[in-house]
């Protein structure tokens, strides 16, 4: 049982992404990034103060999600 | 501000060059933050659908995990957008001609900017940046 969850931890959890995986998720990183600069730009120029607070929503829940998927990205060793 | 009520339709007139004078900016703060939002809704319906490309290519749970979560909160932010576009009245799902009139004058609108001359001559500022090296 215990080789079993350690042949798992090998496979699931120590092991790299797979290059697509990694691709897929900079793929993400690089749309989050550019969502959160242009929403942040934006709130500058809207006039409906009820479009502004959901654009820095979105820039707060892009905050966290560029956070996550750097930390997820930072697990695998550049090839 | 009470301009909610007539966004787009506001602009009747074919739209002066003069951007300068304030009386040709009639309805323009009903134009500026359709069109904004409008651009909000399709990057959040393209978001969404990035998530759930990135989900079928990723076998890892942990990363399945943070985007599942990630589409979820995608999902539940372009919801609010279409309501709040929806009570704006810039948004009309269920009337499809009233859709379709209101598309067809921003187009005319963005056709009408697009037309001008909104930015002549050089518009590199770099001199009032700490730039010395370009």
């Amino acid at each position: 049982m215990v080789k079993l969850e350690k042949i798992y931890k090998e496979v699931y959890v120590v092991q790299d992404f797979a290059l697509h995986e990694t691709m897929e998720l900079h793929e993400l990183l690089n749309f989050k990034t550019v969502c959160m600069t242009t929403s942040k730009m934006i709130q500058g120029v809207v006039f409906d103060q009820e479009l502004k607070a959901l654009l820095e929503k979105d820039v707060q829940q892009s905050m966290q999600s560029v956070n996550v998927l750097q930390g997820l990205l930072g697990k695998t060793q550049p090839h | 501000m009470n301009y909610e009520k007539k966004p787009i339709n506001a602009i009747k007139k074919p739209m002066s060059n003069d951007y300068l004078e304030i009386e040709n900016s009639d309805g323009m703060p009903g134009l500026v933050d359709s069109t904004i939002a409008l651009n909000f809704l399709l990057t959040a319906k393209s978001g969404i659908r990035n998530c759930a490309v990135a989900l079928t290519e990723i076998a890892d749970p942990e990363a399945r995990t943070e985007v599942r979560k990630m589409l979820n909160v995608a999902i539940d932010l372009h919801a609010e957008i279409s309501n709040l576009m929806m009570k704006k009245g810039w948004f009309h799902p269920y009337q499809v001609s009233e859709q379709f009139k209101l598309d067809k004058m921003s187009a005319q609108a963005a056709l009408q900017i697009a037309n001008m001359q909104l930015f002549p001559g050089d518009t590199s500022r770099l001199g009032t940046f700490a730039t010395p090296n370009y």
